[in-house]
């Protein structure tokens, strides 16, 4: 299946305010929300999703994973891309997470602080290319391997992508190259 | 639909389209057959124009096909997998092959109109007069009935009509063409090429020779064909016709004549054979799609279904004169199966002074010719090798889920300028060994009921003894053109090495005077069949180390003039 316009423009929708937890709650954890089921992902695990793609890929001042709509691309992506295997392997990690959370933090890892939160991923993210075999930690691999592809393969990561070059040219000063990106072609 | 043609075509990729071409530009009503679907050029399946953003899947093919086993010989490749022209490649599942387990050959293919052309390299470089020379020289495989003189002026009636961007370069080991404007090299090329000019008189890096139009002739606009805008997204099909592909070019030249017929879907199972006035009649296909099996008739069949396509048809024309396969009295049909090979991979950064950047998608690589025809003093091998090779982006920092790292720092490491980076590959020529054969399944048969092809090829000790030495020669080079942080990396010798992984397979039917060791004669005719040509990679008696395509091109038509004028004077 291939991820159209109304496909993505669904998903888009499903980003809605409060119900699931007080705004007042929400915001001082500064956590977006999804409280209806996307097209795979239940509305818990897109929030949970949604939130670890915005951990690895912030907004700067360049576009992150939420501009990108990277959690949303990967909704619908586990219905026209992944096997079951890989559907299965994600939404364990995303339960284990959870578990591992309440069990080191005494809380759900949607209740943490932003900061407690990115921490929790950090220490993950530094242990995850040692070498192992444990399916937790294979299974965060693949999950930032398809946030990272998604994001940085989006329009919003790549604006300077010409489609239609016009020509090659082998030898420009930095001013030369700025001035082609400036009229969008060679 | 009549069935009876003057000439029947045998696949409509790079050679097809080319025989098609040049007999009904001829007049001769040609018949073209296809394996695969019809695919309109220009038509919805050219991707060329979807951003990275609007691939399907994000060009990741459905994981489903892995997991049923599909499509293993392209997952193996790599790049070739991904969705932007995953349906211009062949599915091994559905139509399987077989190699030894202990040997894995990878057989590329791709069954649709326009065959490979579609999804060529389209290094579109001569042969030299050594190239032909080779086997006479040190007397492996069949000597070459031709040489580089008899090739000359084909390979210069092709290039105009194909479109070369090239630069001359005076070198005897790669003949110069009729080229266009060559693109241009990087900055960080450039001041490679110019430090191995300092040090080497015969190792020389230059543009690559490609079949991208940089400046279109009036024949080609006439043709609908525009110039390259540099994109490289040439395997999605080129909505510009910038590409030579039998789809932007051939075809339609043929087309135009009104002399063509074009049929898809139609698997050749076998050429049939007329006993009593000894000529090929025609072939019999099998629809792809009902499995019913009808005839054609022709008063010439050409062979241009790929190499190996082309040797299982021949192999599976059985008849009482012909037990073992047509025009294979030599008993020389499926041997002398090659492939170029690399077995060395080399990266560096460029060490240049200046701060310049790149721009634009240039859609062909630089290339270092093969230095190695005659043998130095450091050899223990014969024959010799190149290296396709880039640099033609500066790398930028690029983000990578493969290393540890997220949130603010990880990310502003993304996108900062980075060395130009060298890349080299090693091509090899393979020696043509008899031994290196495509034979028929004994017992297991395809859906449509043809007998797969038993690829049973390898690389042996001298091409062994070349890799050794390519890693040597491209560490060498690099220090000598100015690059730091060197690696290379070449196979051990106890590593399989898949040969058909640079998809330029060859052999099998190969071309030579004598008719009791050799299939084809110097013009590309069955020995034993005056009627039925082959013209497509299985005639090649070697593989130097340049990509063939060019040289398929000019054999085709040279060929096709040949088989003209005895189908004129009514000869066959």
């Amino acid at each position: 299946m291939k991820i159209n316009r109304r496909v993505f423009l669904g998903s888009v929708l499903y980003v809605v305010s409060t119900a699931v937890l007080p705004s007042e709650l929400k915001n001082a954890l500064k956590l977006t929300v999804f409280n209806s089921d996307a097209l795979f992902f239940s509305a818990e695990q897109l929030t949970l999703v949604y939130d670890i793609a915005d951990i690895m890929i912030p907004t700067t001042d360049t576009p992150g994973a939420s501009d990108s709509h990277t959690a949303q691309v990967l909704d619908a992506l586990m219905v026209s891309w992944a096997s079951s295997n890989t559907q299965q392997q994600l939404t364990a990690f995303l339960s284990e997470l959870r578990d591992r959370a309440r069990s080191s933090n005494n809380k759900d890892f949607l209740l943490m602080p932003r900061e407690e939160r990115q921490a929790f991923l950090v220490e993950i993210d530094s242990h995850a290319f040692e070498k192992t075999t444990s399916p937790f930690l294979v299974a965060y691999k693949r999950l930032k391997a398809l946030i990272f592809h998604i994001h940085y393969s989006s329009k919003e990561a790549n604006p300077d992508f010409f489609l239609v070059p016009g020509g090659y040219r082998g030898t420009l000063s930095l001013e030369e190259l700025h001035a082609i990106h400036k009229r969008k072609y060679l | 639909m009549n069935n009876e043609f003057d000439v029947i075509v045998v696949g409509s990729g790079i050679t097809g389209g080319w025989a098609a071409k040049e007999f009904c530009e001829k007049g001769f009503n040609t018949l073209v057959l296809e394996r695969g679907r019809h695919v309109e050029h220009r038509g919805p399946e050219y991707k060329d124009f979807e951003a990275p953003w609007d691939l399907q899947n994000r060009g990741m093919p459905d994981e489903a096909l892995a997991e049923n086993g599909q499509y293993a010989t392209l997952r193996q490749k790599g790049h070739l997998y991904k969705t932007d022209a995953l349906h211009f490649f062949v599915d091994d599942k559905e139509s399987p092959y077989s190699f030894p387990e202990d040997k894995p050959f990878m057989w590329v293919r791709g069954h649709q109109l326009g065959g490979r052309s579609l999804t060529w390299g389209r290094q579109a470089l001569r042969w030299s007069k050594k190239d032909f020379q080779a086997n006479a020289n040190d007397g492996h495989g069949i000597p070459w009935p031709i040489g580089y003189e008899d090739l000359a002026p084909w390979y210069s009636y092709v290039e105009k009509f194909i479109g070369v961007a090239a630069n001359k370069d005076g070198l005897e080991t790669l003949p110069d063409g009729e080229f266009q404007p060559p693109w241009e090299m990087s900055y960080a090329e450039r001041f490679v090429s110019d430090n191995l000019a300092k040090q080497y008189k015969d190792r020389h890096l230059i543009i690559g020779r490609s079949a991208n139009i940089t400046s279109p002739t009036e024949e080609q606009v006439a043709l609908g064909r525009g110039k390259c805008q540099a994109r490289s997204y040439c395997r999605r099909g080129c909505s510009f016709g910038a590409y030579f592909s039998s789809q932007s070019a051939t075809l339609p030249a043929a087309q135009k004549t009104g002399h063509l017929t074009i049929v898809t879907d139609a698997i050749v199972e076998r050429v049939d054979y007329d006993e009593k006035n000894k000529r090929a009649s025609g072939v019999t296909v099998i629809d792809a799609n009902t499995m019913e099996k009808r005839q054609y008739k022709g008063r010439a069949v050409f062979l241009c279904a790929s190499a190996l396509g082309t040797v299982q048809i021949l192999l599976n024309s059985k008849s009482d004169a012909f037990p073992h396969g047509i025009a294979n009295s030599s008993g020389a049909l499926g041997h002398y199966i090659m492939s170029h090979f690399t077995g060395v991979v080399a990266s560096a950064d460029v060490d240049v002074e200046e701060d310049k950047f790149a721009f634009g998608r240039r859609p062909i690589a630089t290339y270092i010719p093969n230095y190695r025809h005659d043998k130095l003093a450091d050899a223990d091998f014969v024959r010799g090798f190149g290296f396709q090779t880039t640099a033609q982006h500066r790398f930028s920092t690029r983000p990578s889920a493969k290393r540890p790292g997220i949130g603010i720092a990880a990310k502003k490491q993304v996108g900062q300028p980075g060395p130009w980076q060298f890349r080299a590959f090693m091509y090899g020529e393979i020696l043509p060994y008899f031994e290196n054969v495509a034979k028929l399944h004994p017992t297991k048969k395809d859906k449509w009921g043809m007998p797969l092809l038993h690829i049973d090829a390898e690389v042996r000790e001298n091409e062994r003894k070349m890799i050794k030495q390519a890693a040597k020669d491209i560490k060498e080079m690099l220090e000598a053109g100015g690059c730091s942080n060197i690696e290379v990396s070449a196979i051990p010798e106890n590593k399989h090495i898949p040969l058909g992984k640079q998809i330029h397979e060859m052999g099998g039917a190969c071309m030579g005077s004598d008719p009791s060791t050799s299939v084809l004669n110097s013009w590309n005719q069955a020995h034993d069949v005056p009627n039925l040509f082959v013209t497509d990679g299985a005639c090649m008696a070697s593989t130097a180390t340049q990509n063939p395509s060019l040289t398929y091109m000019a054999i085709t038509a040279r060929a096709a003039d040949y088989a003209a004028t005895l189908l004129k004077e009514n000869a066959i």
